[in-house]
């Protein structure tokens, strides 16, 4: 080896670093490296290749994450309708609960669509239920859907005689046309079509479940549609919300989760009118003197004191002291109007890094009633991180 | 000297690593150009990542792709810097930096051949074990309402420049795998790389096809590849044909809903979507945090806290900016948040960017190989010029 090495030297014009040997005097440990390379860089393709995760034609999933439509027209699968994705579905509202009937289809929710679901599993037809802010008179509503279903508007007389049903646990008018359906989401007329309509006002909302399709197939299927109305109800209305809290409560007996709020772990119905809920803010949250003269301004009153803050009474919460505010008066919070007679009950807890703040207001005789409800509450408190 | 002699030293030879060089330099000359109109990714693809280029800007001039340069220049290296070098003291340095330099050629191969990347979207309390690639689509093909789905699928690569070819043929499935099979064929055609689907008339009367009323509207391709939206003809054909007539649709990446059809009393779906890539663990994400500067509500922070379940075996780990999750040859980085118009309280998702790469660590291994090399040949240097000096003083003197 020596021998070769002392007589091939570099000529200048060749490669700075690469000699002119003969493949014949190939050393074998280049030979090794050469193969190691190569070993390397296929073996890796090779080790890719052979994981449960390559690209292959058939994959094995436990569930397709595709929303799927049974019979979805191209006006259904290219239309601007969109399906809302499972996330969203939790956040947004209340969440609904039903019992299907046998042979019904549920198809994926759109952004305004709560319940979606085909009438005995027949691609013509559709049943949904909205919810939307004001919704128009019943008048308006059923003019707009005698329209649709190419009909004239029916008479006074006739919308007083509309028969009553259960929806959502409250009642709610049942309205039923036959014509030809023109106002659906695939956009062309169906002929010998029906429609039958639930409208429930809920405050300043209307809930609208509105069944449409050929009426050969929702005429057998009106008894099982009514039931389905009937079925509709909030879902887990009291269980406490799976959320990121790091507190954990009891809700008490005889109040009810309110849906979520921005800045608050939690809101109850404590009362026709009377609210509670429960804020958790990081570090002194402002500070207890500070958040307690703006609760105060709430409810009209004046300002109160350091020297006045210790002396209010306080209640065990968390594990330690909770100052109590109790207030009545003129209850007016961010801008909104004034309303006499109201009380306030608030707690303010300081932990080490967070302070929690929780507040009832409503009419005195609501709060009032729901004194021993907060302090169930109270003492249902943990903090779980 | 024989043939073969002249044949390697030519493929060992420094004045073909000089054209490579040259070649690569004119590359990404031209692609830095043309990057503005026509994006970061179609380019990549142009320039870098083929054998041939055989239009510039429209043009017909031809030059050796990124991939074909890079290749004689590894073969080029491997042949002249390591199996025709006589190591000796003199040069080990040397040849320890052709070998470090092999390494990061090999790094960049097996990621070209074998890497993916994706991207996986959670909101809090959402779980997912498949991440979605940026920009390469597939067709899948499934069962309705069966549990495990048995997903068919067909690549972006094969249908692209299909027309009415069996993609997928009928298959009757093995007891193995997959007991009932697929009791049709599927072809495609008529595949375009951005298009939206419009309703035929009175204002558009389209060349492709209509079903239902609907075409495809070819459009040109946008410089940004995430908004190229391809889509295509699917037709399916029963292996009973006899008494089941074939079935067409229009497929559409951004489809609201997957084609349906029943074949034999059983239900299934057709989708043209992103690839899917399984991991072989699941992420849950349990808190997402997003800390904004004061008074403005630009991130200034984010954090995923996620729970990774392998088998039966959980582990809590945060995820945040520098600090990706690695396991089983993934990495999970935390990207981006969304949406991005959310308010006060709005709900929040996480995103974060999965990437396979197998080579993962190989940069890193051959940036020491090659320091240690050069640490050898200036030391080696270093003694040369001390002995030349020295010999020089003698000789003075």
């Amino acid at each position: 080896m020596s021998e070769t090495r002392g007589k091939k030297r570099l000529n200048r014009g060749e490669s700075a670093v690469v000699g002119s040997v003969s493949p014949a005097r190939f050393k074998p440990i280049r030979h090794v490296l050469f193969l190691m390379t190569c070993c390397i860089a296929l073996g890796s393709c090779d080790g890719n290749s052979a994981n449960p995760d390559r690209y292959d034609d058939v994959r094995i999933v436990t569930k397709s994450s595709h929303p799927i439509h049974p019979g979805a027209s191209s006006d259904q699968r290219f239309g601007s309708n969109r399906p809302v994705r499972p996330a969203d579905e939790r956040q947004d509202g209340p969440q609904l609960a039903y019992t299907l009937p046998d042979g019904w289809i549920e198809v994926p929710l759109t952004t305004m669509r709560r319940i979606n679901v085909l009438v005995a599993g027949d691609s013509a037809t559709e049943c949904y239920l909205t919810v939307l802010p004001g919704g128009g008179s019943l008048r308006a509503n059923l003019d707009r859907w005698c329209q649709q279903m190419q009909q004239p508007p029916i008479s006074d007389e006739a919308l007083e005689e509309l028969t009553r049903t259960t929806l959502l646990g409250a009642e709610a008018v049942r309205f039923e046309i036959d014509g030809t359906f023109s106002g659906g989401i695939q956009g062309k007329p169906v002929k010998d079509a029906r429609m039958i309509a639930y409208v429930l006002p809920v405050g300043d909302t209307t809930v609208f479940l509105k069944a449409t399709g050929p009426r050969t197939v929702l005429q057998p299927e009106s008894e099982a549609l009514d039931q389905f109305a009937t079925s509709i109800h909030l879902k887990n209305r009291n269980a406490p919300p799976a959320s990121t809290s790091s507190l954990r409560w009891e809700v008490p007996s005889g109040w009810q989760v309110d849906s979520p709020r921005p800045m608050r772990e939690v809101t109850f119905i404590t009362g026709p009118e009377a609210r509670c809920w429960i804020t958790l803010l990081g570090g002194d949250g402002g500070g207890p003197l500070a958040n307690t003269n703006r609760w105060l301004s709430e409810m009209g009153q004046d300002p109160i004191s350091t020297t006045q803050l210790a002396e209010l009474p306080t209640t065990e919460c968390l594990g330690g002291e909770a100052t109590i505010i109790e207030s009545t008066g003129s209850y007016a919070s961010m801008g909104s109007t004034a309303q006499d007679g109201w009380a306030l009950i608030g707690l303010i807890r300081t932990l080490p890094d967070q302070t929690v703040f929780i507040k009832m207001v409503g009419p005195e005789a609501e709060v009032e009633a729901a004194r021993d409800s907060l302090t169930e509450l109270i003492s249902s408190l943990e903090v779980t991180r | 000297m024989k043939w073969s002699e002249k044949f390697l030293k030519t493929l060992g030879s420094q004045g073909l690593a000089a054209l490579m060089m040259l070649f690569l330099l004119i590359l990404t000359f031209l692609g830095t150009l043309e990057q503005a109109e026509t994006g970061l990714y179609q380019v990549q693809k142009k320039y870098f990542e083929s054998l041939l280029v055989t239009d510039v800007f429209g043009y017909p001039i031809y030059l050796p792709g990124g991939l074909l340069c890079m290749v004689i220049f590894s073969v080029n290296l491997l042949v002249g810097g390591i199996l025709r070098l006589r190591v000796s003291k003199r040069n080990l340095g040397i040849f320890i930096i052709h070998v470090g330099i092999a390494v990061m050629m090999a790094a960049g191969l097996v990621k070209l051949v074998a890497s993916n990347d994706g991207f996986l979207t959670l909101y809090e309390n959402q779980e997912s074990s498949e991440y979605v690639s940026h920009h390469q689509w597939e067709v899948v093909i499934f069962e309705i309402g069966k549990s495990p789905v048995f997903e068919y699928r067909v690549q972006q690569d094969r249908w692209k420049r299909a027309d009415g070819d069996v993609l997928l043929p009928a298959q009757p499935g093995s007891e193995q795998e997959n007991p009932m099979g697929l009791p049709f064929s599927i072809e495609i055609s008529g595949a375009l790389d951005n298009c939206r689907p419009l309703p035929a008339g009175p204002n558009w009367f389209p060349d492709s096809l209509k079903i239902e009323g609907w075409a495809l509207k070819k459009l040109a391709l946008d410089a940004e590849n995430e908004r190229n939206i391809p889509g295509l003809l699917l037709r399916m054909k029963p292996a009973d044909e006899e008494n089941h007539p074939a079935e067409e649709a229009l497929l559409w990446g951004a489809q609201n809903y997957p084609w349906t059809f029943e074949v034999e009393g059983r239900s299934f779906a057709a989708a043209l979507r992103k690839i899917r890539y399984s991991m072989p663990f699941s992420i849950r994400l349990d808190n997402f945090e997003k800390v904004d500067h004061p008074g403005i509500a630009t991130a200034k922070e984010y954090r995923s806290d996620v729970t990774q379940t392998t088998g039966n075996s959980n582990r809590q780990i945060r995820i945040e900016m520098n600090d990706p999750l690695r396991d089983q040859g993934l990495i999970l980085f935390q990207s981006s948040w969304g949406p991005s118009n959310a308010r006060p309280g709005d709900t929040l998702y996480s995103v974060f960017a999965v990437v396979r790469n197998p080579s993962d660590h190989w940069p890193l291994y051959s940036c020491i190989v090659i320091a240690v090399g050069m640490a050898i040949a200036f030391f080696q240097k270093f003694l040369k010029y001390g002995r030349q000096q020295a010999s020089r003083r003698i000789k003075d003197s």
